[in-house]
């Protein structure tokens, strides 16, 4: 599973022009300043926002081309999406938001197991913990084996001991998911953490040099010497692939 | 003897409150999640029987109504009797009198509901259908209570649009309020004021739930 | 703001302003309106004098008689209610000014050569309108008559109640009805004549009557209106619109 898109939209302030090829099993960062265009990226990969032109293609299903104009609605691209603080729904039980999304009923105990929310099952959204909710939220998103998982800024309302135990937990999961992950954030040091990949938006394009100035910015302090070989090769690539911590690769 | 008339605007009341979702979530779903074109003059078209009198609305009612009218011919054709001074006929008068009363609070809770519950729907392959009645009526509890007391209220009392199409026909259409009517015109004041002194500890106990309501709906 | 709030007040004192300008004030029972909108201009032309006549069914008027607006003349559609005002001392001896007569009307023409007995009992009459026999003369006349007749249980059930007469004319002539009890004083206007009039002897004359206000605020002016209702002016009006 392949997911493909080359958009152009015209926003209020901006333009969005981005082309990329997330491939399966591999997280793509997308690190941003907050305005630069990346929920938009996200939203319409989703299906919830139409773009200008360009096109968006999952494995072989069409989700969106301009010509000749084809627009699949969100119901019918099974695009998981996590957003960064509203996904259950405020009537339903955590077992029961999970159960409405299932595939397959039957296994709703187990992901209940597996990502530890047993013990919240019968309670609703409003009375559990951020970390539970996103976990929960995560649960019922995976629950309807979505073909690619969009997740926008997912941790960013959770203290940091909570969004460390998630983001390793979302770790975990990217090797036992084969689907092609877009992880929105305007986190860099999470962008670094998480991505296989890790794109830097701006003003709605891929941005090498604003990526390269964060970075700075950002791990100046630690890392330094890492970071600043780095620089280098990526202030004319587009894409930064750091398959983990330590070893880093860059393709153009 | 007096009862009948407080029985037969409760019977009003109620049914026009169970039938009324029919006519009023269609429209109150188009108000608060439709695009704009053709939405203000929906949203005149709808608040229309809360502006204009009574006597404007049950005199269009009355004709519309008569066996040679658009309504009261289909419903001749369809159920073999006539509409006009029916049962039947004030409680289609009185779905129409209240769509308003019952668009506005819907439309309102409807507007309240966080737009991304219904992005996060499409994004699990609900349908707008499944959106509709799996998320939107769940979480729009209260407005749906809202709207449904002040229906029953407002209808308990409503006078203008029913003396105008009912006929007075006792257990059909003869309603506590134009019993009421009759009887303080006709000077049988003892009467009017045993159905008087019903009617409004009701509607004051109607008012008070959708006060308190309200109240839940805005903390 | 404030040239609105200078508005409203202008407003507020014109209108009395305007009401108070007439020299005779009559409370005029609604039925006898088309009548009465002829009589008042002859009268003014007489006499010179400017009327202002209230039209609204006589229930209402008397009850706002009782609480003491400033009529002259009360002309009702009835007797009881003059007689009423008579025994409370509120006004001087009623006298009649008219005699309405019931008749059937009815839009449907196959009924036209029908007596009204028949009428009522065809097939194709499911609603006959009738003004409310409890406040409306029209309809307490009717419904002695039918009760006389023993037809009143068996009408009973098609009778369709109009608040008054005039109602009760309208509920047939937008064929919410298909036939009514109406007075004949209706069966002189261009609409009434697309149906057709089935005399009803049976049914007693409704005897209009009226009296001048103790509180009358234009006594003269009441006594002149009252002398020219006797007129042979009037009665020609009168007849012209049904009424003996």
């Amino acid at each position: 599973m392949t997911l493909a898109f080359s958009i152009k939209k015209q926003l209020e302030h901006m333009k969005l022009d981005i082309k990329m090829t997330c491939e399966p099993n591999t997280l793509t960062a997308i690190v941003g300043p907050s305005g630069s265009g990346k929920t938009t990226l996200i939203r319409m990969l989703a299906g919830l926002e139409t773009p200008d032109s360009g096109n968006i293609s999952c494995n072989n299903a069409n989700w969106f081309s301009s010509s000749p104009r084809n627009v699949t609605p969100p119901q019918h691209r099974n695009a998981g999406l996590v957003f960064q603080d509203y996904t259950l729904f405020p009537h339903l039980t955590v077992e029961k938001n999970i159960r409405f999304a299932a595939v397959d009923s039957e296994q709703v105990p187990e992901l209940l197991h597996s990502f530890n929310i047993e013990h919240i099952k019968n309670k609703k959204p409003h009375s559990i913990s951020g970390g539970e909710r996103q976990r929960a939220a995560l649960c019922q998103t995976l629950a309807r084996r979505p073909v690619t998982l969009l997740l926008d800024e997912p941790f960013s309302a959770l203290d940091v001991t909570t969004r460390h135990k998630l983001q390793e937990m979302l770790l975990e999961l990217k090797v036992q998911l084969h689907v092609p992950i877009i992880h929105v954030t305007h986190d860099l040091e999470e962008a670094t953490l998480l991505g296989d990949s890790v794109v830097a938006i701006e003003q709605g394009k891929i941005s090498p040099t604003w990526f390269a100035s964060q970075l700075q910015a950002v791990h100046s302090a630690h890392n330094s010497a890492f970071y600043c070989e780095q620089f280098a090769q990526i202030s004319n690539a587009a894409v930064c692939a750091s398959t983990n911590r330590r070893k880093t690769s860059c393709r153009h | 003897m007096f009862s009948i008339p407080l029985i037969l605007s409760a019977k009003l009341a109620f049914c026009t409150m169970m039938l009324i979702p029919i006519l009023a979530f269609p429209p109150a779903y188009f108000l608060a999640f439709g695009s704009c074109r053709g939405k203000s003059i929906l949203d005149a078209l709808i608040t229309l029987p809360m502006v204009i009198p009574p006597t404007v609305l049950g005199f269009g009612l009355l004709m519309l109504m008569t066996p040679s009218g658009a309504v009261g011919g289909a419903w001749q054709t369809m159920t073999g009797s006539r509409l006009i001074f029916s049962f039947s006929g004030i409680l289609f008068a009185s779905l129409i009198f209240n769509l308003p009363f019952a668009v506005q609070p819907l439309r309102a809770s409807f507007e309240k509901l966080d737009k991304r519950l219904l992005e996060s729907a499409a994004v699990l392959g609900l349908s707008p259908w499944q959106t509709f009645y799996r998320v939107i009526l769940p979480n729009s509890i209260s407005g749906i209570a809202a709207s449904s007391i002040l229906v029953f209220a407002h209808s308990l009392g409503e006078f203008g649009v029913i003396l105008m199409v009912g006929g007075s026909i006792p257990g059909r259409t003869q309603v506590a309020s134009i019993a009421i009517y009759e009887a303080v015109e006709a000077m049988r004041f003892d009467d009017a004021l045993y159905m008087s002194a019903t009617l409004v500890p009701v509607c004051f106990f109607f008012l008070v739930i959708l006060n308190a309501i309200n109240r839940r709906q805005q903390s | 703001m404030k040239r609105l709030i200078t508005l409203c007040l202008a407003l507020c004192t014109f209108v009395p302003i305007q009401a108070r300008s007439a020299d005779l004030m009559i409370a005029q029972a609604a039925n006898f309106m088309p009548a009465m909108q002829e009589i008042i201009p002859a009268f003014e032309k007489e006499t010179g004098l400017t009327v202002q006549a209230t039209y609204t069914s006589t229930g209402k008027l008397y009850g706002q008689i009782i609480n003491g607006a400033p009529f002259d003349v009360f002309l009702a559609a009835d007797a009881l209610r003059p007689e009423k005002l008579y025994t409370q001392q509120l006004a001087a001896k009623p006298f009649t000014y008219a005699k309405g007569r019931v008749v059937l009307w009815t839009r449907n023409k196959n009924l036209c050569s029908k007596t009204w007995q028949h009428a009522l009992s065809s097939h194709s009459v499911a609603h006959i309108a009738i003004a409310n026999p409890e406040t409306a003369s029209y309809g307490t006349v009717t419904k002695a008559m039918l009760q006389k007749l023993n037809l009143w249980e068996k009408t009973k059930s098609k009778l369709a109640v109009g608040q008054s007469i005039s109602q009760a004319f309208q509920y047939v002539a937008t064929g919410a009805a298909d036939a009514g009890f109406c007075a004949y004083s209706y069966m002189f206007t261009p609409q009434a004549r697309q149906g057709c009039v089935i005399h009803v002897p049976e049914a007693e004359p409704v005897l209009q009557k009226g009296c001048i206000l103790s509180n009358a605020p234009h006594p003269n002016a009441a006594e002149k209106f009252i002398q020219f209702l006797a007129s042979p002016t009037v009665a020609a009006i009168k007849r012209s619109y049904g009424y003996q």
